[in-house]
C-alpha cells in the first residue's frame, strides 16, 4: 500500500469519452500530486483536457483508468470537499438571493442552525466584498460580482480543495486582475489547497505557485513549473518575462505537433 | 389616433352589416315558403322525437300522414335531442315541436310566438323511490338527489306542487333536484344509491315499477289534482300565417295517428315497433296501460300556468286562450257564455 | 401600457353600443339576442339573490382541487420521469396519447366510474390539466442548465432531493406556463362538464346556473353568467397569475 503524502493525488489517469464518430482521448496517462496549501494552476490550451482534468477531479467525470484519491479517498462522485467554481456567469442559482445562494451549500450540509449558517455566510459575503448585495439576485449583479459570489459560495464550505475553470475567463481585463488580487488575498489568509485553470499564461503566473502545462491530443501534462517568483506579482516583475517565454515555448510546443 | 378611429369606424360598419344579416337570416329562417300560398310546395319541418309519448308523431312519420292530407307537402323530419326543441322553433329551423306543458310556457313567458297547435297525450307520471325508508316528500333528507329531466321540465312543476301541498314550499326540495334524461335516471335508480329518486315518465315510469325495490310515492294526477296534458304540439306563427294548408294537414294528421292508436292498438303497435325497438306486443300493452289517454285535446293548461305564476317561474298567466292555443284547440275547448264547460274546466287543477 | 388599456376600452365601448343598437333594433328575436340592460338586470338579480355568486365561488373551489390534485400528481410524474429513463417514458408516451383528448370527452367515462357527485367533474379536471403541466413540468427540467445540477451534486445533493431543490425551482418558468395553461383548460373543461351533466350534488357551478337559465329561458341570465366567467378568467389570469409572476420570475429575473 504506497502511502499517500499529498492532500490529491493523480495516478495515471486516462479520460476516454465515445464520441459520435470514434473513442476519443481527452486525458491520457496524467499524473500530479499536490500538497495541502498549494494554488496549482493548470495551464493549456482550448481542448487540451484541462477542463475535463478538473471534471474528474470533482467526480463529474468517470476516470476510464487510473485514479485519483484525496486524503487517501478515491474520488467516485461529486462532493463538498472538492467544491467547483464554473466558467460562465450562469452558476448561481437565480431563485436565491446571494446570501441565500452562499447559504444553500451549509444548509445541504447541515453545518449548524439558522443563524449559524447565516453568520457563516455573511462573513463568506464580506470576504468578497458583496455585503451590501446579500439580498440581491444574481440577475441585477454584474459578471465579476457574480463570480465573487460564486467563490464565496464555494469557500463556504470549506473543501479541501477548490477547483477553478477558467472563473475570469469571461471577465475583462481590469475586473479579471482585481478578482486575481482577491483570490491571493483569501488563498493567503485561509491556506485553502486550489487547482485554477487557465489558457492565459499571464494569470497563470500570477496565481501559480507550481503551473502545470498541458499538452492536447492526447491530453496530458507535459510539465510542471514551479514559480519562484515572490508576492505580489505583475507584470514586469523580475524573472516574469522569463517565466512567460519558457511557458509559452512549452505551449508553443504543442501548437507545431 | 386618427388611423385608429377610421379603423374603428370601418370595424363598425362592418360589424352592423354582419349583424343585420345574421338577423335578418334569422328572421327569414321563419318563413319556409313565400307568402302567397300555392306558389311553392310547403314545407313542414319536424323534429323526431323518441318515446312512448311521442306515439302518435311516430305514427304520422311512418304513415306519411302528413302528405296524405297535403300531396305536394314537404316534410323535412330532422333528429335532435329533446332539449334542444324550443332553441330550434326560436332559431326559425322548426315549425312545429313537441314540449311538455311546462316548458311550453316558459317559452310563451319569454315571447315566443308559437302556440299550442295539438295535446298528444295524458300519462301517467309519477315519482318513484328505490329508498325504504322514504314513503312521502317528507321524508327526503338534504343529501337524497331526485331527478328530472331539466329545470322547469312537467315533472319539476309536478315535484314543485306536491311540496307546496305537503312541504308548505314549492321549491322545498329545489335543491335535491339533478337533471338527468329518462333513460340515464331510470338506469341510476334501479341499479344504485346515487339517486334516490326519479320523476319518471312512461315507459320508464312502467320498467322501474317492475322491480320489487322501487315504489311510487308521488302520483302525477295527484299532485296536480286532476288530469293533465303531458306533452303538447306547437306551432310557430309564420307556419300557422304563411302555409295554412300545411298548418291543416298537421293537425289532420295527428288526430288521424290518436285516432289509430285508441281504435286499432295492435296496428299501431306494428308500426312502432321497430323505432322502438320492443316488440309488438310490448308496445301494445304500453299504449294502453291505465291512465294513458292519447288525445289531441290539452288538459290543465291553466293549472300549470297560474301555479308557475304564483311559484315565480313564469311572469304572466293567459288572460284567454286564444293566446297559447291556435284555432282548433281554442274550437275544441270552447267558451261557454254565462259559466264554464266540463272541457273549460278541466283546463284548470281541481279546487281540493 | 396606457395605450393599449385606452384603445381596449375604446372597443369595448364601441362593442357595448353596437351591442345595444342591434339588439333594441329588433333585427334578432330579443330570445336570441337580448339587450344589455336585460343582461345588467339578469346580472344585479343574480349577484343579488346570491345564487351568481354561490355558483361561482362553488366552481372555483372544484377547479382548485381540481388543479391541487393535478399539480401534485405532475410533480411526482416528472420527478420520476427525471430519476428513471423507463418511467420518463412510459410518461412521454402518456402524454402524447392522453393530452389530445379533449377532457369534455371523458366526461361519460367519469360518470360510469365514479358515479353522480363532484368526482366525475374532479377527474374531468385533473385531466384536463395534468397532461400539459407534466409535459411542462419535464421539458422545464430538461431545459434546466446542467450546470444548476452539477453545482447540486457538487455540494452534496443527489435523487429527490437535487430535484426538488434545484430541478423544480430552476424549471419553475416552465411550471407556471404549465399551471397557466392547465387552469384555463380546466375552467373550460369545468364549465363544459356543469353544463353537459347537470349539477354535482346540491350545488352547482356557474356551468350548471348556465344550463339552468337556459331551460328556464333566461338567455339573459345565461348571458349574465358567460360575464361572471369572463371576469373570473380574467381576474385569475391577470391578477393572480401577474401577482405569482412578479414574485417570482420577474423578481428572479427568469422571463424568458
Amino acid at each position: 500500500m504506497i502511502k499517500i503524502a499529498g492532500l490529491l493525488y493523480v495516478n495515471k489517469i486516462s479520460k476516454i469519452f465515445n464520441g459520435h464518430q470514434q473513442p476519443v482521448t481527452a486525458l491520457e496517462d496524467v499524473s500530479f500530486e499536490l500538497d495541502e496549501g498549494e494554488l496549482f494552476c493548470i495551464l493549456g490550451p482550448s481542448g487540451c483536457g484541462k477542463s475535463t482534468l478538473l471534471r474528474c477531479i470533482a467526480g463529474f467525470e468517470k476516470l476510464t483508468s487510473g485514479e485519483i484519491m484525496v486524503e487517501g479517498q478515491p474520488v467516485q462522485k461529486p462532493g463538498p470537499d472538492r467544491t467547483m467554481v464554473f466558467q460562465g456567469f450562469d452558476q448561481l442559482l437565480p431563485w436565491k438571493t446571494v446570501l441565500e445562494n452562499v447559504e444553500f451549500p451549509l444548509r445541504v450540509k447541515g453545518a449548524g442552525d439558522r443563524a449559524e449558517i447565516r453568520e457563516i455566510a455573511g462573513q463568506y459575503i464580506s470576504l468578497v466584498g458583496l455585503t451590501a448585495f446579500m439580498h440581491s439576485y444574481p440577475h441585477e449583479l454584474s459578471g465579476g460580482m457574480k463570480q465573487r459570489v460564486a467563490i464565496a459560495r464555494a469557500l463556504a464550505l470549506r473543501p479541501r480543495v477548490l477547483l477553478m475553470d477558467e472563473p475570469f475567463a469571461s471577465l475583462d481585463a481590469q475586473t479579471r486582475t482585481a478578482l486575481q488580487g482577491e483570490l491571493i488575498t483569501i488563498w493567503e489568509k485561509f491556506k485553502i489547497t486550489i487547482i485554477f485553470i487557465t489558457h492565459n499564461i499571464q494569470e497563470a503566473i500570477i496565481l501559480g505557485s507550481r503551473i502545470g502545462v498541458m499538452s492536447s491530443q492526447p491530453g496530458t501534462i507535459r510539465e510542471i513549473v514551479p514559480n519562484h517568483l515572490g508576492r505580489p506579482r505583475f507584470v514586469g516583475y523580475p524573472g516574469f518575462d522569463e517565466m512567460w517565454a519558457e511557458l509559452h515555448a512549452l505551449l508553443d510546443f504543442n501548437r507545431l505537433g | 389616433m386618427i388611423r385608429s378611429i377610421k379603423a374603428t369606424a370601418v370595424l363598425v360598419v362592418v360589424s352592423v352589416l354582419l349583424a343585420s344579416l345574421g338577423g335578418g337570416c334569422a328572421a327569414n329562417k321563419d318563413s319556409g315558403t313565400a307568402r302567397t300560398v300555392g306558389a311553392t310546395p310547403a314545407k313542414v319541418r319536424i323534429a323526431i322525437q323518441f318515446g312512448l309519448g311521442y306515439a302518435p308523431v311516430q305514427i304520422v312519420k311512418e304513415k306519411k300522414l302528413i302528405e296524405k292530407y297535403l300531396p305536394q307537402a314537404q316534410v323535412e323530419w330532422k333528429q335532435m335531442g329533446g332539449e334542444m326543441i324550443r332553441e330550434a322553433m326560436l332559431a326559425g329551423q322548426l315549425d312545429v315541436g313537441f314540449t311538455g306543458v311546462a316548458p311550453f310556457f316558459v317559452a310563451w313567458d319569454k315571447g315566443a310566438d308559437w302556440k299550442i297547435a295539438t295535446s298528444l297525450l295524458s300519462a301517467p307520471l309519477g315519482l318513484q323511490t328505490n329508498k325504504k325508508e322514504i314513503n312521502s316528500l317528507k321524508d327526503f333528507t338534504k343529501e337524497d338527489k331526485i331527478a328530472t329531466p331539466y329545470s322547469g321540465s312537467i315533472q319539476h312543476m309536478l315535484l314543485a306542487m306536491a311540496a307546496e301541498k305537503e312541504l308548505g314550499n314549492p321549491k322545498a326540495l329545489d335543491n335535491n333536484l339533478i337533471s338527468m334524461q329518462h333513460p340515464d335516471a331510470a338506469t341510476a335508480l334501479m341499479s344504485g344509491p346515487a339517486i334516490s329518486a326519479h320523476f319518471a315518465a312512461p315507459p320508464y315510469l312502467f320498467e322501474e315499477l317492475e322491480s320489487k325495490d322501487i315504489k311510487q310515492i308521488l302520483d302525477g294526477e295527484e299532485a296536480f289534482g286532476g288530469e293533465f296534458g303531458f306533452l303538447v304540439g306547437s306551432a310557430t306563427k309564420s307556419f300557422h300565417d304563411n302555409t295554412p294548408a300545411a298548418y291543416a294537414a298537421f293537425v289532420m294528421a295527428i288526430n288521424e295517428a290518436i285516432t289509430l292508436i285508441n281504435t286499432n292498438p295492435k296496428e299501431a303497435a306494428q308500426i312502432l315497433a321497430p323505432s322502438f325497438e320492443m316488440s309488438p306486443e310490448k308496445v301494445e300493452d304500453y299504449l294502453t296501460r291505465p291512465g294513458t289517454n292519447y288525445t289531441s285535446t290539452p288538459y290543465g293548461l291553466m293549472g300549470f300556468a297560474e301555479f308557475m305564476k304564483k311559484a315565480g317561474y313564469i311572469k304572466k298567466v293567459p288572460q284567454d286562450f286564444d293566446e297559447i292555443c291556435w284555432e282548433n284547440i281554442y274550437a275544441a275547448i270552447g267558451k261557454k257564455s254565462g259559466g264554464q264547460s266540463p272541457v273549460e274546466r278541466a283546463q284548470y287543477r281541481e279546487a281540493k | 401600457m396606457k395605450e393599449i388599456f385606452k384603445k381596449r376600452l375604446m372597443f369595448i365601448l364601441l362593442l357595448t353600443a353596437l351591442w345595444e343598437t342591434v339588439a333594441r333594433s329588433g333585427l334578432i328575436k330579443p330570445q336570441l339576442f337580448p339587450s344589455l340592460v336585460s343582461i345588467w338586470q339578469a346580472f344585479t338579480a343574480g349577484m343579488a339573490n346570491g345564487e351568481l355568486v354561490r355558483n361561482a365561488v362553488f366552481s372555483l373551489y372544484l377547479i382548485i382541487l381540481g388543479l391541487v390534485i393535478a399539480m401534485f400528481l405532475a410533480v411526482v410524474c416528472s420527478t420520476f420521469s427525471m430519476l428513471s429513463r423507463t418511467f420518463g417514458n412510459l410518461v412521454d408516451t402518456a402524454v402524447a396519447v392522453m393530452d389530445p383528448l379533449p377532457a369534455i370527452a371523458l366526461l361519460p367515462v367519469a360518470l360510469v366510474w365514479f358515479g353522480i357527485g363532484q368526482g366525475p367533474i374532479i377527474f374531468v379536471i385533473v385531466h384536463a390539466t395534468l397532461w400539459p403541466m407534466i409535459l411542462n413540468a419535464v421539458t422545464g427540467f430538461k431545459a434546466v442548465p446542467p450546470i444548476y445540477r452539477e453545482v447540486g451534486e457538487n455540494i452534496g445533493l443527489s435523487g429527490p432531493r437535487l430535484v426538488l431543490s434545484i430541478m423544480a425551482p430552476a424549471a419553475f418558468p416552465y411550471l407556471l406556463s404549465g399551471l397557466k395553461i392547465g387552469w384555463s383548460r380546466a375552467w373550460r373543461a369545468l364549465i363544459a362538464a356543469e353544463m353537459i351533466f347537470g349539477t354535482a350534488g346540491a350545488h352547482g357551478g356557474l356551468g350548471w346556473y348556465i344550463y339552468k337559465q337556459r331551460y328556464l329561458m333566461d338567455i339573459s341570465g345565461v348571458f349574465a353568467a358567460l360575464i361572471v366567467i369572463i371576469i373570473l378568467g380574467v381576474l385569475v389570469e391577470d391578477l393572480v397569475f401577474g401577482f405569482i409572476e412578479k414574485k417570482t420570475i420577474k423578481r428572479w429575473g427568469m422571463t424568458s
